[in-house]
């Protein structure tokens, strides 16, 4: 097992990998009551056309399968589902999909062994009738209709799928009632004995546990059970060009006041920094300064009267980074023309990116303070980079004003998508 | 962990010193007996005490100068407490062990500075802070009709008891912004300052006497007041039979709330025994709600209950499609016959039980929730931690039989997709 101490933040960090391939990352918190333990697959929404373990032609599955799997695996054949389970420890469980992991977790007290043996085994066995997979079709039918109504998941499918050609992230997580209506129980298992292979998952751990005993349990947990060894999983490839789909659109919905996506999609290919971490960090400095709330476009663009707010996400694929705005705002074209405006002039100052850093900083430090928001950062990582970064702070210190600035004037911003959601208009 | 409480006059200082934590907390809690117009004006009076001050005269300078002091957060929030209005101002700053030395005295300075030290010139607010900030405000209380979900518990509390603070909308109201000027604002300031009742908190690795020292020199608030009114809401409601109302919106799912009257409950029942049968009806994903009407029947993806004690209700909410209304609502009282008719085992309520506890053994993990507990002992009449966990110890099953009994259903509401309204 690997240990590390994280001088800055005063903790450790531990690292181990099974002979399976499962890995384990660790960050105990042993002040802290609540243990928080992670289990993730590779697996998400844009994985969908891939060859199955043991086989060699590619198939295509349905839309919306990963997410369908998830619900599935909370299904037991002897009636103890990881509810019933976890409650009776006093503990709680959950699970989530994203574009690209599938992650299930309990929060608990005490109970280290058990929790962890239940978690491990629920995960890795499953139990799939005709009659349970129908069952859950109305049940996710709901969930999809949740996320209709609300206008900001609109927004943010609409600006994903208004950039990406042929990336899966321009489709619902959840898949269309139309996927999810026709998939099978031979489907599903096909993407479980694919992707829930040790050698495709990890586990994340943090809060109160003892990181050798918490290996222990797993290791003597692994031992019992016989996995197929994978080589690596084969996922077609894609070929995404640099230019949107759409570089405008406007839309009408149930919404009191006018909501705005502006994009500006990044080829990773040009860019010539080789660590992926600092160009993250790099990027993410760039559009606080240039658009949150200690910028210039933010404090003056509220005075003007042309914004109410504006939030920022960055989304990082494979082969393209894509800088997201989401607007509030009555005068949609006024605030894009002035988002273009401060794209042109790229003005950062050198105190505006010392400041960035120790917030930057700042925040990764207070990160510590919750059990859960390590372990996010953790999977984040390790879903980015294939490994925790364990020396981010002195990285971030390390980054230059000098590199920076040749960084974002090399920036190709020309490929930019926005859209639009009016109200609806009342008079028609 | 330690505490200690030291009254100083006109407020209320609760210490926690602890080392279990990165950042230090403070939090300033300013309540009084709820006014519609209140809740206008407090969130109001927040975005414009914290988009500029006397020394930092725009909301960029005052949010660079936050950055600059390590990421310092600055924020507030206001709160319905039963018949009360809370406006909470939180700062979290970063120990001086991540930072420099005397970085948390400077951040208290400004966090003070913010209290007390406003944009102000000739009794008035700032124009152009109070402009920016009341448009925001009008844009976010427009915006409560696109969040459905909120939404239909909003209109389900309104026609439940629309005399009773329950109904009252906490993004304010349009009418009553429009009435509110830099000058009025600035009176009503003052009178929160010196009339509300004022608990303020302080956790983190802290040294007690200069905490009280640095409050006594810099924490400008010196009149006493008593209170006048009490927390809880009393409903004068008598329906003998729910009321139901559908209105239809533009939307894919329709979303259900339904508010029940708890009749007489005796103070054990209103603090432990209602949170057990809260658990075990629709509070988590092994409750009956959640295994009956989501898991055997799949009308739903969520379905659940909360209990708010001191508002003395109970309410429950789904999404579900429109033409299984009636269906779902047969469904959640069928559960909750079955509640009253005893059926569930001894395991389910040990379980809940140890559900609750457990939480409460938790609750050490969370700064805030350190602060909530504490405030809620003092202020609501909680029992303090180590009671609760006594006290829940001993919910017997035929409390939980018995407070079913107590629990009925007032009012069912549809948001519905559709064309007009129309009443039931």
């Amino acid at each position: 097992m690997k240990k590390n101490r994280l001088v800055d933040v005063g903790e450790d960090f531990y690292y181990e990998k099974l002979d399976n391939g499962l890995e384990i990352y660790m960050i105990p918190k042993e002040t802290f009551t609540e243990t928080y333990v992670t289990f993730t697959t590779r697996f998400g929404s844009i994985n969908t056309e891939f060859v199955p373990n043991g086989k060699t032609e590619m198939i295509r599955v349905h839309d919306g399968i990963a997410h369908f799997l998830e619900h599935k695996m909370f299904e037991s054949e002897d009636g103890m589902d990881p509810f019933d389970f976890y409650s009776k420890n006093g503990a709680s469980c959950n699970a989530s999909t994203t574009f690209n992991r599938t992650t299930y977790l309990f929060l608990g007290t005490g109970h280290l062994k058990e929790n962890v043996n239940f978690l491990l085994d629920y995960v890795q066995s499953i139990y799939l009738t005709d009659e349970n997979v129908e069952k859950e079709k109305g049940i996710i039918e709901q969930e999809l209709n949740m996320y209709k109504d609300d206008p900001f998941w609109v927004l943010y499918e609409g600006i994903l799928a208004n950039s990406f050609k042929e990336n899966n992230v321009r489709k619902s997580i959840g898949g269309e009632v139309k996927d999810i209506m026709a998939i099978t129980k031979d489907e599903l298992l096909e993407c479980y004995n694919t992707f829930y292979n040790p050698a495709n998952m990890f586990i994340v751990a943090t809060g109160n546990f003892n990181p050798d005993e918490l290996v222990n349990i797993i290791k003597e947990n692994q031992k019992s059970k016989d996995f197929k060894r994978i080589s690596d999983i084969k996922i077609k490839e894609i070929h995404e060009p640099d230019s949107v789909v759409k570089e405008y659109e406007e839309k009408q919905l149930s919404v009191t006041e006018p909501k705005i996506a502006v994009a500006f999609k990044i080829s990773k290919e040009k860019i010539k920094i080789k660590s992926e971490f600092k160009v993250n960090k790099y990027l993410s400095l760039m559009a606080e300064a240039l658009f949150g709330s200690t910028s210039m476009f933010f404090s003056q663009s509220r005075k003007d009267n042309i914004l109410i707010d504006c939030g920022i996400e960055i989304f990082n694929t494979d082969t393209h980074y894509l800088l997201c705005l989401f607007i509030d705002s009555n005068t949609p074209n006024k605030i894009i023309d002035k988002v273009d405006e401060v794209i042109r002039e790229l003005l950062i100052t050198e105190e505006d990116f010392e400041r960035r850093k120790k917030v930057t900083i700042a925040n990764y430090i207070s990160s510590f303070d919750n059990i859960v928001s390590t372990n996010g950062i953790v999977i984040g990582n390790v879903m980015s980079y294939d490994k925790y970064i364990d020396d981010q702070i002195e990285q971030t210190k390390a980054l230059s004003y000098k590199e920076f600035k040749v960084f974002i004037k090399s920036l190709d911003f020309s490929n930019k998508s926005s859209l639009v959601i009016k109200p609806v208009d009342e008079s028609n | 962990m330690e505490y200690r409480k030291v009254s100083m006059q006109s407020y209320t200082l609760h210490m926690i010193k602890t080392d279990n934590f990165k950042k230090a907390f403070i939090e300033v809690n300013f309540r009084k007996p709820i006014e519609k117009e209140d809740i206008t004006y407090r969130n109001m009076l927040f975005d414009v005490l914290l988009d500029s001050n006397a020394n930092y005269k725009d909301n960029r300078s005052l949010a660079i100068e936050a950055e600059k002091n390590y990421d310092l957060s600055i924020n507030s929030s206001n709160t319905r407490l039963g018949n009360y209005i809370n406006s909470s101002y939180k700062m979290v700053a970063l120990n001086e062990k991540y930072t420099e030395k005397g970085s948390f005295e400077k951040s208290f300075d400004f966090f003070m500075d913010i209290l007390f030290n406003p944009n102000v010139k000739r009794g008035e607010f700032n124009l152009e802070s109070f402009d920016i900030v009341k448009r925001t405000l009008e844009s976010g209380i427009k915006g409560l009709k696109d969040n459905k979900r909120k939404y239909s518990v909003v209109r389900m509390l309104e026609i439940m008891d629309k005399n009773s603070p329950i109904s009252l909308r906490g993004v304010g109201y349009s009418e009553d912004l429009d009435a509110i000027t830099p000058s009025s604002l600035y009176n009503y300031y003052n009178d929160m300052l010196n009339k509300d009742l004022i608990d303020v908190f302080v956790l983190g690795d802290i040294d007690f006497q200069k905490t009280i020292t640095m409050f006594k020199d810099k924490f400008k608030i010196n009149t006493i007041k008593k209170p006048k009114k009490e927390l809880t809401c009393i409903h004068t409601s008598t329906r003998a039979l729910p009321q139901k109302l559908i209105e239809f919106d533009d939307v894919t799912q329709a979303k259900l709330s339904i508010g029940c009257r708890l009749n007489n409950l005796t103070l054990f029942e209103s603090k432990y025994v209602m949170v057990i049968y809260n658990m075990l009806l629709g509070e988590g994903s092994d409750s009956k709600f959640f295994k009956d009407i989501r898991e055997k029947k799949s009308l739903c993806y969520y379905i659940s209950s909360s209990y708010t004690r001191i508002d003395n209700i109970l309410v429950i909410t789904s999404g579900i499609d429109k033409g299984k209304f009636n269906e779902t609502v047969e469904s959640v009282k069928l559960s909750m016959k079955e509640m009253v008719k005893g059926k569930f085992t001894d395991e389910e309520v040990e379980i809940a039980k140890n559900n609750v506890i457990s939480t409460l053994e938790s609750i050490t993990d969370s700064p805030n929730r350190i602060i909530n507990s504490y405030y809620s002992h003092e202020i609501t009449g909680l029992d303090d931690l180590e009671t609760r966990m006594e006290q829940y110890k001993k919910v017997t099953r035929e409390d939980i039989i018995a407070v079913s009994k107590k629990v009925k259903i007032d009012t069912i509401y549809l948001l519905s997709g559709g064309e007009k309204d129309e009443k039931k």
